[in-house]
Parts: C-alpha cells; sequence; structure tokens
C-alpha cells in the first residue's frame, strides 16, 4: 500500500490519509440525504413526481460516490472525491424529467449516453484539451469565484445566509426571541467550527479541520440537552433503513432501468412531437457535456491548486485518468438511474487536512461504503458542524485573488465575470462560461483576434448556445 | 458663475472641471434613478397584489423620494464638498417596510419617527468626538475589504435589477434565462443590454476614452429602445407607464399622506405596545433604532471609504476630515428624509458610477440634486431609463473596486479571514453593513484566542456587541 500510493515520496502516512479521508467524507456525506430527497421528493410536497423511491436512489448514490471515489484513488492517485452533481441532478429532476416530461428511466438513459461521451472523450484527450484552451485569465479566476462559491453553500447549509424573494439572498433572522434556540444552535455551531479551525490553523494545528469538526459535532449533542424534544426528533430521524430492503428497491426501480425502459422515447414522442424530441435530447446532452466537465474539472483544478499539487505547467496531474474516473463513474450512474458524477469541491477539505495521495480518496470511498449499510451515519453528522469547515475552505481559496492582474481591463473583465458569475449564478461551469464570453469579447474588440485559439472558439460558441438553448 | 462654481467647489484644487462633474453627475443619477419608481412600489405596494397595507400611495412616496434626494444631496454638496450623491437606501426601506411595519406592527408614522431618532443620533454622532471612536473601532483587515466587498454588492445588485440573475427559490439566487427560442425574447433583451453596455465600457476604457461610463450607458438606452422594435406592444407599454403619473395629484397626496406624517402620528404607539407588551416594545424599539443608525454609519462609511481606498485619496490620516464631513452631510439627509416621509437617506454605491467617471467635489451631487428635481416635475424621466441600461456602468464599477482585493495580505490567515468574511458577507447578506459587522466579529475572536486580546479597541468591542444586539432582536 505504501509503495502503491507512494506515502513517503509525498511525505504522507497512512494515519494523516485516513483523518483526510474523514474529513472529505464529513464534507460530503450531506449528498446521500439530499440527492435522495430531490430525486423521491422534487417539491417537498412528499408527491413522488419521478416514481423511484428514496431508498432506492440512498442507495443508487452510495454505489456511485464509492465507485467514483475509490477510482480516484487507484487510478488518478488523487486525494479528492467524486459524487453525484448537484447541478446534473437538479437538471435530471427539474429540467429534463419535470419541465420536458421525459421519465426516469429515459433521463437514466441520457445519463449513460453521456457518460459513455465523456468516456470516449477521455479517453481520446480530448476533454483535457478542451480544458486546458481555457485562457489563463479566466483559469486563475475559477479558483477565488470558488471561493466564494463553496463558502456561499456553507453559509447557506449553516442557515447563516438564506434565500430571499427580493434580493435573492440574505442575512438570517438570528432573532432568539421569538425563533428560539432550536432554531439559532445550527448556526452557532457553524461559527464556532468555523472559529476552531482558524484559530487552530493559525496555531500550526495540522489536523484542524476534523478536531473542528468532531468538536461542532459533540456540541450540537452536548447543547441538545438544553433543548426539549432534541433527542426524541433526532432518534426518530435515525431510523435505521434495513439495508436489505433499500437494495431490494433499488434493484426494483434503478438499476438497468435505463435499458429496460430508458431506450423507449415513445411516450414522450407521441405527446410532443419528434422534432421536439430530438431537441430536446440535444439540448439535455449538451447542457450535461459542458456543465459536467467544466465543472468537475474546475473543482480539481481548484482543489489541486489549493493543495499546491498543480504541475509545473499549471495542470492537474494525472488529468486523463482523473478524467478516467468521473467518466467510468458517469457510465456506472447512468446504469444505476442516476445523475452524473463529478469531482467535488469540498473535497478540498482532504487537501487541507492533509491529505496527499489516493489513499485519502480509498479511505473516503470505504465510509461511503459503510454509510450505505449504516445509514444512521449519514444523519449522524450535523451539516451545521461540516458547514463552518466549508466556509473556512473558501477564505483558503480566496487567497488566488492575488494571482488575477486586475489592472489590465484585457484580463480583469473576463476575470471578474468568472469570479462573481460563480457564486452568483451559482454553478462554476457558468462562470467559466461567462469568463470565456468575456475573453473573447475584448480581445476581438482590441484588436487582439489572433491571439484567440480556435479551441476558445469552439468552447465558446458552445457556452452560448447551451444559454440560448437551455435554462 | 464659472468663477463663483470653481470657487465653491475648489475645482481646480481638486484636478477636475465643471464639465467633467457635471457629466459625472449625470451618470451618477442615471444610475441612481430607479430608485424613485423602485421605492414608490415597496411602500405602497409592498406584497405585489395591489393591497396598501402601509396606507400610502405611490405617487406620495415618489414625490417623498424625490425631494428627500434633492435636499440630500445639496447636503452632501454643500457641506461635504463630496463626489458621492444619496438617495433613500433600498436595504434599510426593505427593512422599513418588511421588518419594522409588517413583522413587527409599527405604524408608517412611527417608523418614521424611529428613522428620525436614527438620523438625530447620526448627526449628534457625526458633530463630536464619538464619530472617532466608531470609525477607528473598524480594524484595518476589514477596512481593507471594503472596497471589493462593495464592488461584489453593486454588481449583484446590478445583475439583479437587469435580470441576468433572479431570485430563485431554490438556489436563493441563480442566473436567468438567455432562451429566446423557446422562452420569450421581451425578456431575454435587458439582459443583452446590460451586457452589451459593459464591454462598450470595458473596450472604450481599454481604448482610454475618457466618458467611456457615460457613453457606455447612452448605448445601452439607445439600444434598448431600439430593439424595442422587435417587441410587440413596446413603446404601448412604456406610453402607459408614463401616463399613469399626475403632478398635482402625487403632490397632494405627498402633503397629506408623507409630509411631517412622523409628527402626525408618529408618537403614538398604542397598538404596537398592546400586541407586544411594554418591555419588549423598548428593547425592540431600541434595536430597531440602532439598526437603522448603524447601518446607515456603516454601509456609508464602507462605501466612501472603500471608494476613497481605490482611489487612494487617502494620503493621510487627517484626510479622514474628508469622510467626516461626508458622513454628516448624510445623516442630515437622514434626518430631512425622515421629516419629508422617506426611510435613512444614504450614501448611494451606485454613485460610484460618477466616481469611476471622474467626479472629485460636490459640484457632482449638486448637479443630481437638480436632475431629481427635474423628474420630480417631469416624473417620465425615471421611467424611461430602464435598469438594463445602467446595469453595465455598475458591473464595470465592480472591477474597478474589486482591484482592491490585492491590498489584502492572504498568506496570513488572521488578516485574510475578516477580510474575506467582509467580502463575501456584504453581497450575500445584501448589506454593507453586516458584512463589516462579521469582519469586525472574526477580528475579535481572532485576536483573543491568539494573544492579542489588548489590541482590540474599545470601540471594536462596542460597535460588535451593538451589531450582535441587532442581529438578534430585530431580524
Amino acid at each position: 500500500m505504501k509503495d502503491y500510493f507512494k506515502l513517503k515520496e509525498n511525505k504522507a502516512t497512512i494515519r494523516g490519509e485516513f483523518s483526510a479521508g474523514l474529513a472529505v467524507f464529513f464534507s460530503m456525506v450531506y449528498i446521500y440525504f439530499v440527492n435522495a430527497n430531490m430525486f423521491s421528493n422534487p417539491f417537498g410536497t412528499g408527491e413522488n413526481v419521478l416514481g423511484v423511491s428514496f431508498n432506492a436512489i440512498f442507495i443508487s448514490t452510495g454505489l456511485c460516490t464509492v465507485i467514483g471515489t475509490l477510482l480516484m484513488g487507484l487510478l488518478a492517485k488523487l486525494p479528492f472525491a467524486i459524487s453525484i452533481s448537484m447541478c446534473s441532478n437538479a437538471m435530471f429532476v427539474y429540467t429534463i424529467c419535470i419541465k420536458f416530461g421525459m421519465s426516469y428511466a429515459n433521463a437514466s438513459f441520457m445519463i449513460l449516453i453521456c457518460g459513455l461521451i465523456y468516456l470516449l472523450f477521455s479517453a481520446c484527450g480530448i476533454r483535457k484539451k478542451l480544458f486546458n484552451t481555457i485562457p489563463q485569465a479566466v483559469k486563475t479566476a475559477i479558483i477565488p469565484g470558488m471561493g466564494l462559491f463553496i463558502a456561499l453553500v456553507g453559509l447557506k447549509n449553516a442557515g447563516i445566509v438564506v434565500n430571499s424573494a427580493d434580493s435573492g439572498l440574505t442575512l438570517a433572522s438570528l432573532n432568539l426571541l421569538d425563533g428560539g434556540f432550536l432554531g439559532a444552535l445550527p448556526l452557532v455551531i457553524a461559527i464556532v467550527v468555523f472559529f476552531i479551525i482558524v484559530i487552530l490553523t493559525l496555531k500550526g494545528v495540522k489536523a484542524a479541520i476534523i478536531i473542528g469538526i468532531l468538536m461542532g459535532m459533540g456540541l450540537y449533542y452536548l447543547l441538545g440537552l438544553a433543548i426539549p424534544g432534541f433527542y426524541e426528533n433526532l432518534s426518530e430521524s435515525m431510523q435505521m433503513v434495513s439495508p436489505a430492503q433499500a437494495f431490494s428497491e433499488f434493484k426494483e426501480m434503478s438499476l438497468g432501468v435505463a435499458f429496460t425502459e430508458g431506450t423507449d422515447f415513445s411516450a414522450f414522442i407521441e405527446a410532443e412531437g419528434f422534432s421536439k424530441f430530438v431537441f430536446s435530447f440535444i439540448v439535455s446532452l449538451l447542457s450535461f457535456f459542458m456543465v459536467d466537465t467544466f465543472g468537475s474539472l474546475g473543482s480539481l483544478y481548484g482543489a489541486c491548486a489549493r493543495g499546491n499539487m498543480l504541475t509545473k505547467d499549471g495542470e492537474i496531474p494525472r488529468m486523463t485518468s482523473a478524467m478516467l474516473s468521473d467518466s467510468i463513474g458517469s457510465v456506472a450512474s447512468g446504469l444505476f438511474g442516476n445523475a452524473s458524477l463529478t469531482a467535488y469541491m469540498e473535497s478540498a477539505a482532504g487537501v487541507l487536512a492533509g491529505g496527499k495521495t489516493g489513499l485519502t480518496a480509498v479511505f473516503a470511498s470505504m465510509f461511503f461504503a459503510i454509510t450505505m449499510f449504516l445509514s444512521p451515519i449519514a444523519n449522524l453528522m450535523p451539516s451545521c458542524a461540516t458547514s463552518g469547515a466549508v466556509v473556512f475552505i473558501g477564505v483558503t481559496m480566496a487567497c488566488s485573488f492575488k494571482d488575477i492582474d486586475f489592472k489590465d481591463i484585457t484580463i480583469a473583465i473576463p476575470a471578474f465575470l468568472a469570479v462573481v458569475m460563480t457564486p452568483f449564478a451559482y454553478n462554476v461551469a457558468y462562470g467559466i462560461a461567462f469568463g470565456m464570453i468575456g475573453y473573447v469579447i475584448m480581445l476581438v474588440f482590441t484588436k487582439q483576434i489572433k491571439k484567440i485559439k480556435a479551441g476558445v472558439w469552439i468552447i465558446t460558441a458552445l457556452f452560448v448556445l447551451l444559454l440560448i438553448l437551455t435554462n | 458663475m464659472r468663477r463663483f462654481l470653481e470657487k465653491i467647489f475648489k475645482i481646480k484644487e481638486n484636478n477636475t472641471s465643471i464639465r467633467i462633474e457635471l457629466l459625472a453627475g449625470l451618470t451618477s443619477f442615471t444610475s441612481m434613478v430607479y430608485i424613485l419608481i423602485f421605492n414608490a412600489n415597496l411602500l405602497s405596494n409592498p406584497y405585489g397584489d395591489g393591497s396598501n397595507p402601509l396606507g400610502i400611495s405611490f405617487g406620495a412616496v415618489y414625490i417623498s423620494t424625490a425631494l428627500a434626494a434633492v435636499v440630500g444631496n445639496i447636503f452632501m454638496s454643500l457641506v461635504a464638498n463630496a463626489p458621492f450623491a444619496q438617495a433613500t437606501g433600498v436595504g434599510l426601506t426593505s427593512f422599513f417596510v418588511y421588518t419594522v411595519c409588517l413583522k413587527f406592527g409599527y405604524s408608517y408614522a412611527n417608523a418614521l419617527l424611529l428613522v428620525l431618532i436614527g438620523g438625530v443620533l447620526f448627526v449628534i454622532i457625526s458633530s463630536t468626538k464619538l464619530k472617532r471612536i466608531i470609525i477607528r473601532a473598524i480594524p484595518y483587515s476589514v477596512k481593507v475589504a471594503m472596497a471589493p466587498g462593495v464592488g461584489l454588492f453593486v454588481t449583484f445588485i446590478a445583475l439583479q435589477n437587469s435580470g441576468i440573475i433572479v431570485a430563485s427559490e431554490e438556489n436563493g439566487a441563480s442566473l436567468g434565462s438567455f432562451n429566446f427560442i423557446s422562452g420569450e425574447w421581451k425578456n431575454v433583451m435587458p439582459l443583452l443590454v446590460a451586457f452589451v453596455g459593459f464591454f462598450v465600457i470595458g473596450i472604450l476604457s481599454k481604448k482610454k476614452v475618457k466618458r467611456a461610463i457615460l457613453i457606455g450607458i447612452l448605448v445601452s438606452i439607445a439600444l434598448y429602445y431600439l430593439l424595442g422594435l422587435t417587441i410587440d406592444g413596446f413603446y404601448e407599454g412604456i406610453a402607459k407607464s408614463i401616463e399613469s403619473f399626475s403632478l398635482t395629484r402625487d403632490f397632494e397626496a405627498f402633503g397629506t399622506e408623507a409630509f411631517l406624517q412622523v409628527f402626525k402620528g408618529g408618537f403614538d404607539f398604542g397598538p404596537v405596545i398592546a400586541q407586544m407588551g411594554f418591555a419588549k416594545f423598548i428593547l425592540v424599539s431600541v434595536c430597531l433604532v440602532l439598526t437603522f443608525l448603524f447601518t446607515d454609519i456603516f454601509d456609508s462609511f464602507g462605501f466612501i471609504y472603500g471608494v476613497y481606498d481605490r482611489y487612494s485619496l487617502l494620503a493621510e490620516e487627517n484626510s479622514l476630515d474628508g469622510i467626516y464631513k461626508t458622513l454628516r452631510a448624510d445623516a442630515m439627509g437622514s434626518v430631512s428624509g425622515a421629516l419629508l416621509g422617506s426611510s435613512t437617506v444614504t450614501t448611494y454605491v451606485e454613485s460610484a458610477s460618477g466616481v469611476a467617471s471622474g467626479a472629485k467635489t460636490g459640484l457632482t451631487p449638486l448637479f443630481v440634486a437638480v436632475l431629481f428635481l427635474i423628474s420630480m416635475f417631469f416624473s417620465p424621466l425615471a421611467a424611461l431609463i430602464p435598469n438594463a441600461a445602467t446595469a453595465g456602468a455598475l458591473i464595470y464599477v465592480g472591477v474597478i473596486l474589486i482591484i482592491c482585493v490585492k491590498k489584502i495580505d492572504w498568506g496570513d490567515l488572521s488578516m485574510a479571514v475578516p477580510a474575506f468574511l467582509t467580502i463575501a458577507l456584504i453581497p450575500f447578506c445584501y448589506n454593507v453593513a453586516y458584512g463589516l459587522a462579521f469582519g469586525m466579529i472574526a477580528h475579535i475572536v481572532i485576536n483573543i484566542f491568539m494573544g492579542n486580546i489588548k489590541k482590540i479597541r474599545i470601540g471594536t468591542w462596542i460597535v460588535s456587541a451593538v451589531f450582535l444586539a441587532i442581529m438578534m432582536f430585530t431580524r
């Protein structure tokens, strides 16, 4: 094991990798519930629109995550985790199934096709080329943009920032008089965890992140004593999903459904017409492809930059294998009836916790596997405890602001667009899209049109198409 | 006349010209005139369903907002000789409507009284030594983050006003639709206008064209009306929105519903006290006044300091004098605003577009005041400048302000953490003051645990404590 992962060369230890894997797992385990909820209860009303159960997606999510992350560890030997993309699943459920009106099986079939295309493109090195054509002005900006984005995600998970109908976002109510202590508890925990991590890092403690998360969890249950009914509610939500039951639902509703019913688009064609079918099919493929490719590679790039792991040329190390891992994973998720996979920006928690090799990912996938059988584990870690850590990751990514040359307006404009659109449009790929569009426009009108590479034109055109055709 | 203006505003000393100042005033005005209609809608129709829970009409608010802006900008011009413009703040107005009136049950006049008290306290603070204590309370790590934080905020406002970013139930914010194939072209057109405006300004400033921002705004306005040709019923809709104004009716409504309303019914707190009890009433009222006061102070200071910082106008500590004067003008604006029936009048981040166009003196807000006066009698003016046309300018202001992010020492976590929280939470809370509050709290926590507790200034403790109280009891 030590030789395979070159622990010595990378100055890593098994213990360090283990705790980094744990940090990755804790920061991402929310995906089990979020994803299963989105598929089985998309409107939050209990109405099961897609006809697939919570348990089935729970298991499917677990399998996809374990496979993807294990491949990332063994094949690409990188300390990052792969799981269901929070963009892809929303597109799957809300756009393709609910808005377009395709069946769950149809959408799974499309994911399968996408997975195969990724696989093909990854194997031929096309994806790598696509990503590497992103101009430096935009690439550098991905990292601070993601820093703001991930901080926003953390702040929202903690309930510090909430949605607002008039301004989009706003500060949550910290009102202890009205809301009671229960409402404010997660928020307080998140803030405490954040500061524990900051202070420990300042004092040079290596395991700051994992200590912060665990202390937050301890504090959560300790303070729960002060809230009447806290433990009763907890034990209710902890009810064990019987693994046998869950697996049988998974087998019945999700596994291979892409083949059995997914190829049959007749219902959709009958309702909407053939031309609409072709159009929707192509648009869906395009959006999955662009959003996943650039989202996944953007996240990997940011996480690697964070861990000082980029190669001398500023590239993601073992990029081809990394891309193969998420493509193979996406093929699997098509087979398992789930949305496509992506590298998670939250897995930067592993690098910050000292993870250096693929062993981190292997440990993380082990924890994900255990969770499949012991579903309460996923519930045990309150998301407020990890969201403090997630905001901290945001701070550490923002340091790449210093690498952007804001003085030259032809660089500043695309970079700024990438920085702001990532959090505000809630999507890394849109950040890249607007950065690229800004880059092309600025160069065209300042007589530097020759500097634009052919690949940049192609990707920008695809993004423009994506914006016009979807959303 | 020319000599007179040059003398009063020290035009030459400030290395500017009357022409530059007037054009900058025009730029600022176009970027903020939307407040007239926005504010009038917010107060007269807060639920968007035509019910009027505050009991004040559209026309009355329109006139009151315009007058408050006129008076506020005259103060800014003559008291401070500063290049910023002010008007009724959007954030505090929605707090006024949704929290003070609709959530806590205060009447419109009650709420105005709270604003008035806040304004008077602000005048007192800005005229005494208290201002120093409060302003020095902000640690360097937070100060340095104000320009980029405000830059992101201005951009976020502009992106939302133009529809490029929309509020979404699922994510809070998400990308607006550019899909004109299955969607509607009339919804996509303003988004494209905003982008064109932005890039026109970017390209012109790369080519060192001086009036890039104003040209960008004018080009976008022209483009907006030109593209209107492609939309059915576009001009009819505009004509209709213009017709709905009636000068005499609006002034009458202003006189009976808004003007000095604060003294007519402002002291009658009976219903509120009956509803929440006396002790809670006192606690909540104090916190609400503090919210108006502190949000106004720190919103304005954050913005003003950020812009000064960007343009390196703060050579020495002494030059904070300019900032203090600006704050006093801001405070006087709030007092007069409350008397005119308007929520807190505050320095506008949008007026950074004027500063970016070269404004350096108080002639700019004076001209803004003139333009607001005109738009009061010629109401359609406000309806004719689309948000999409000024969004590009404001996004460009974001680019300019974010440059200051380079001043932050990202390698030093004890500085990076307060700075980052300030930068991120200003746009995410949709409020400059809350961003500063989180930055200051981070500064305190870090210094306590790193053994530097003595380094924390007394003012920092006080201001942070007040902010904590505000966040806990008024939201």
